[in-house]
């Protein structure tokens, strides 16, 4: 079995009075994506949200690589190794295509602040651009503002830059959210790469059933903020309960 | 020739103090209102130490190296207070210096000011004073375009859009917020020494409302990331107000009047284009 790199116990979220996560329990192996998947406001986002640090937890733990992390902010999980995507893709669309990919680069290669000013540092940051954007075929677009790229592009560029990230692990929330279903193949298979040849463990949350049980390991189903079952995903399809209360019928 | 100077000078003065007032409230979307404080305490560090018998030019360094340590109160209210809060703070700071300086007769001359404030040596003239300030303006004109281009700058322009993004990147949005306010506050201040050379007196009037409205006009109307959109920002903001010397009214309305067409101005500006050039917040 390898190695455990994630490890949620017993965390629980409230938002003024109302409990939005309950207990919730799972770990995340090295190397493993798992599914979050669950009906509108059962509490996913806000999961992904308490492991990154953005949200405080009313109780529980949550520890990476056997570290706790409890008590740090957001930047600092990220810096230990937790990459992060948004529900609404965390691309600014004010910036460039390029700018968006060097946001994230020069904090990744942890740059000197007068990077731009050194020929090196210049050819390498061009080089990693040129390869991050044609392997999402964004290149064209390189000096173009994000914001005026499709959703799925968009997501595709999110995606080029967590490939950046030194790290062993990403929370992608929603990746098919607002895409084309053209680009969903290359999703995914962008996604399997992150896990395959860049070694990163994924945990993802998505509402499309059939792209995320052809993805992952294992999926954590959640219920009104309550872990409702975990499993293999052939497993979880199985589950007659689960296709009556959550599914509504059949998957 | 002297009011054409006088023009030159107010316009390097008030690009000075915008340019910070650019990169915190324009780039970085940090609501912070103190760079007419730090004007004014930078003007008033200055007039002290010259009255101590401070040579103009140490007298400079020094307040713009105390500017660079009082700039940390703002930084520790940025990162203790929400971002309201922090913008009532930034504001009241400026009634609660205006108040210090009327109160403490002994050191700032209360109502009364202090007069007879030199200009160092080599810029006895009004003609050197102001090739100065237009070197100083263009020199921090380039230093804010290359700030744009770095870490720092991309991280604040980050944050316009969502504090979380940058976060999520590993970036310290506290920290570099505290940057971009602290640049703010020392380049207020710089503005507020030239200031105070070139009018050689100083009261509690100085700087003040007039200027938190000019430099918050500025910086909103160049809410474009970009120094040639400040710079027009800074042109257009500070001569729009000449043509009342072409009226008939009395001089002493005219300042009234430059300040109510500032506050008018910041109101259009907010309510219509600020809303088409910045950023919509994004949340997660």
């Amino acid at each position: 079995m390898s190695k455990e790199i994630l490890e949620i116990e017993n965390v629980s979220v409230k938002f003024g009075e109302a409990m939005i996560l309950k207990n919730i329990s799972f770990n995340v192996h090295e190397k493993e994506i798992v599914g979050i998947i669950g009906p509108n406001g059962c509490g996913k986002t806000t999961l992904l949200n308490a492991i990154s640090g953005f949200v405080p937890l009313e109780s529980g733990t949550i520890s990476y690589n056997g570290q706790d992390i409890m008590g740090l902010p957001p930047y600092k999980r990220a810096q230990l190794g937790i990459g992060r995507s948004f529900q609404h893709a965390g691309i600014f669309r004010d910036l460039s295509v390029e700018d968006n990919i060097v946001i994230g680069l020069e904090k990744a290669e942890k740059y000197p602040w007068y990077w731009m000013f050194t020929p090196k540092y210049r050819r390498k940051t061009a080089n990693i651009v040129k390869d991050s954007l044609e392997e999402v075929d964004l290149l064209a677009h390189r000096k173009s503002l994000a914001g005026i790229l499709s959703g799925g592009q968009i997501r595709l560029l999110e995606l080029a830059r967590l490939k950046l990230f030194h790290g062993n692990i990403l929370l992608i929330d929603e990746p098919t959210a607002g895409v084309a279903p053209v680009l969903r193949e290359q999703l995914a298979a962008i996604i399997k790469k992150l896990n395959r040849e860049h070694d990163f463990a994924i945990v993802v949350i998505e509402h499309n059933l059939k792209f995320l049980f052809d993805l992952v390991d294992k999926v954590v189903v959640l219920v009104d903020g309550e872990k409702y079952m975990e499993g293999k995903p052939e497993d979880i399809q199985k589950d007659k309960r689960l296709q009556e209360i959550y599914f509504g019928g059949s998957v | 020739m002297g009011y054409f100077l006088t023009q030159l000078a107010r316009l390097a003065e008030s690009t000075i103090t915008a340019i910070g007032s650019h990169l915190t409230i324009a780039v970085g979307n940090i609501f912070f209102l103190g760079g007419s404080t730090m004007f004014c305490f930078g003007a008033y560090a200055l007039a002290v130490s010259q009255k101590f018998g401070l040579d103009p030019w140490w007298a400079a360094l020094l307040s713009i190296v105390f500017s660079f340590f009082v700039s940390f109160l703002f930084v520790l209210a940025y990162i203790k207070l929400s971002n309201d809060s922090f913008a009532v703070f930034t504001l009241s700071s400026m009634l609660a210096f205006e108040a210090l300086v009327k109160s403490w007769d002994d050191v700032t001359g209360g109502i009364l000011g202090i007069a007879g404030i030199l200009r160092p040596d080599n810029l006895v003239k009004l003609k050197q004073l102001v090739i100065f300030q237009i070197i100083l303006m263009v020199i921090l004109l380039f230093i804010e375009f290359v700030i744009l281009k770095t870490v720092l700058g991309r991280s604040l322009l980050g944050m316009r859009e969502s504090r979380n993004f940058v976060e999520a990147l590993g970036t310290s949005t506290k920290r570099t917020g505290s940057v971009a306010i602290i640049i703010c506050c020392v380049l207020a201040a710089m503005a507020g020494v030239t200031g105070v050379w070139r009018i050689q007196f100083l009261d509690a009037s100085f700087g003040s409302i007039a200027m938190l409205v000019q430099s918050v006009t500025i910086a909103i109307l160049a809410a474009k990331p970009q120094v040639r959109w400040l710079m027009l920002s800074a042109v257009f903001v500070t001569f729009l107000p000449e043509f009342l010397r072409f009226t008939p009214l009395p001089s002493t309305m005219i300042g009234h009047l430059r300040i109510l067409i500032y506050s008018v101005l910041l109101i259009v500006v907010l309510l219509t284009i600020s809303k088409k050039l910045m950023p919509q917040k994004r949340f997660i």
